[in-house]
């Protein structure tokens, strides 16, 4: 009885709270599909034509096509130097781990616009001018995603007890590069592809940086949204609603991912338990 | 003499080989190590380096505290310093207060419905700068849904709130901590063993002294760290505030980000001084919390003991 309650109970505490986060979200719908809404409370009448319009607009295309490029090129970046970082540092300098995760955690007490003022004093002057360039967008993206991509990786390397996993491969043969290819990357992919998805999804709602040290030299999704915001609300609703269902997309990614990775370590449980029995 | 060189000679020839593998080998692991160096250096440390001496740099040559003097004089920038810290610290806690009810309501739910919410609030915490602001001008805004909708009621809610204040960027703040403190503290909470109730149960103590003595002191590292995450979270954040009142409003990010890329008042040093400010701020408040946390973790080692 007393569960029954508290079930219910909390059913109406956690609906109350996803109303909350989601009307938002519902308001900048309806107004995506409303065609005349000015001082009526719901739309009197819907259309499609925002989206037929965003549809038409190459500048959107063009500045999704942007965060996309640059969203994709920096986590690219930022795993082919943060994972082999990582690696090394386990096998060959445990020593240097506590200054690789105090750099990695340090974008937490130094917000992007804290970040911004140092970058813009050192690369907007010359003989080295990088702001303005998709170049500085790259570099202050790589320590945007340090936080994230760090703890993933590393997690994962904990998670399979990397070092046993790679002695053993040695003790049947392997070399270290064999041992890393063939035993460790298949069993950390998951883990990475996660991370991958998660820092892409946070550069992609990136807004600060791309703001202050590029602006309009090269126009992001957000930067677009930001212009549009003030122009035509409709138009940004729309955009704000294809935002959404993208991330919509990598959300429901990263979980499938994350549960079939649950599921393959719950098989793979009871026939260890049963190699250790026989 | 002469014998002994060409000894050595042909021991380093002979080692030659060997030794390029092991150079190779170095070459392998330093490579990544230095090239992951290099972007910190570039993009992390050199950056935050000429922050600081900028915030140091004295107008006649030298170094003095002078932009520190004058951030103390400007009344605007103290407000808006002041600004900020309320705005997170209040934010923060009222997130952390609504995510400990979503969080602990979480656990009582089966498996399959706690995973769809999760994805939900995972969602949700997308869910802020720009696209959020935007979201909120069309519900609150002076046109918006539930500002018409509360008028057509009645209310005009115009007269007591606009979401282009201070109550608005609490309200809008609060929202963006809300998924973020569930998506933290859950874990914790799904960690309260449901046996633990039962033993104070057969006890007889009461649910008030579960939570008091088994319940709260379980969750406390969780709870600072999750409110330290959240005020973090909450001082850094630029967009929102940015794209609400485009700028204008009195809070400390936005000051730094029109001292430096402004189109009137631009003063790179002292932007600097406060954003040096502001991360004192943020670590002070996260070495607080180390504080707190093993302060209490130290209490709970002697209690055992005893």
């Amino acid at each position: 009885m007393i569960f029954t309650n508290k079930f219910s109970w909390s059913r109406i505490i956690l609906g109350a709270i996803l109303f909350y986060l989601f009307v938002p979200l519902a308001a900048t719908f309806l107004f995506s599909i409303a065609q005349e809404w000015q001082t009526t409370i719901l739309p009197s009448s819907y259309t499609l034509s925002w989206y037929e319009r965003l549809l038409q607009d190459p500048t959107f295309f063009k500045s999704l096509g942007r965060s996309l490029t640059i969203s994709l090129t920096a986590t690219v970046l930022g795993m082919v130097i943060i994972i082999p970082a990582v690696l090394v540092t386990l096998f060959h300098y445990p020593k240097m781990e506590n200054i690789l995760r105090f750099f990695s955690n340090l974008p937490f007490a130094f917000p992007p616009v804290i970040l911004a003022v140092g970058l813009i004093e050192l690369y907007g002057h010359k003989p080295l001018v990088l702001t303005g360039t998709i170049w500085i967008l790259l570099g202050s993206y790589f320590v945007v995603l340090l936080p994230y991509m760090y703890q993933a990786t590393s997690n994962s390397f904990r998670s399979i007890d990397a070092i046993s996993l790679v002695a053993a491969a040695e003790n049947l043969g392997a070399n270290r590069l064999q041992a890393f290819i063939y035993v460790i990357l298949p069993n950390i992919l998951p883990g990475l592809l996660v991370a991958f998805l998660l820092s892409f999804s946070v550069l992609f709602g990136e807004f600060v940086l791309a703001n202050l040290l590029v602006g309009s030299g090269y126009q992001t999704l957000q930067l677009y949204l930001y212009k549009v915001s003030w122009e035509n609300g409709h138009l940004a609703s729309a955009i704000v609603v294809v935002y959404y269902v993208f991330i919509l997309l990598i959300t429901m990614a990263i979980l499938v991912l994350q549960q079939s990775e649950m599921k393959r370590k719950a098989r793979a449980l009871p026939q260890d338990e049963g190699g250790i029995s026989t | 003499m002469a014998g002994k060189c060409t000894e050595q000679n042909a021991i380093t020839l002979g080692l030659k080989p060997r030794f390029m593998i092991t150079a190779l080998k170095r070459g392998g692991r330093w490579i990544p190590l230095f090239s992951f160096l290099l972007f910190i250096m570039a993009f992390e440390i050199f950056p935050f380096f000429r922050m600081a001496l900028l915030s140091l740099e004295d107008p006649l040559g030298g170094i003095s505290l002078f932009h520190y003097y004058d951030l103390a004089s400007q009344k605007f920038q103290l407000i808006a310093l002041k600004n900020s810290i309320t705005l997170s610290l209040v934010s923060s806690l009222l997130g952390l207060m609504i995510g400990i009810v979503g969080a602990n309501a979480l656990t009582h739910l089966k498996e399959s419905m706690r995973n769809r919410i999760l994805v939900l609030t995972n969602l949700t915490s997308n869910f802020a700068g720009v696209p959020l602001a935007f979201s909120y001008i069309v519900l609150l805004g002076t046109n918006g849904l539930l500002t018409l909708s509360l008028q057509a009621a009645g209310i005009p809610l115009y007269q007591y709130f606009t979401l282009y204040s201070w109550a608005g960027l609490t309200l809008i703040y609060i929202y963006f901590q809300v998924p973020l403190a569930i998506m933290l503290l859950y874990p914790s909470f799904l960690g309260l063993r449901a046996e633990w109730k039962d033993a104070v149960k057969n006890l007889g103590g009461s649910d008030v002294e579960y939570w008091r003595y088994v319940g709260l002191p379980a969750i406390l590292p969780s709870l600072s760290d999750t409110f330290s995450i959240l005020f973090a979270n909450a001082m850094g954040a630029y967009a929102t505030a940015y794209a609400l009142t485009s700028g204008n409003y009195a809070l400390a990010p936005l000051r730094i980000g029109n001292l430096i890329a402004g189109n009137v008042e631009i003063n790179p040093n002292l932007a600097a001084a406060i954003s040096i400010t502001m991360a004192l701020c943020i670590i002070g408040f996260m070495s607080l919390k180390q504080v707190f946390t093993t302060a209490s973790q130290r209490r709970r080692k002697y209690d055992i003991h005893q």
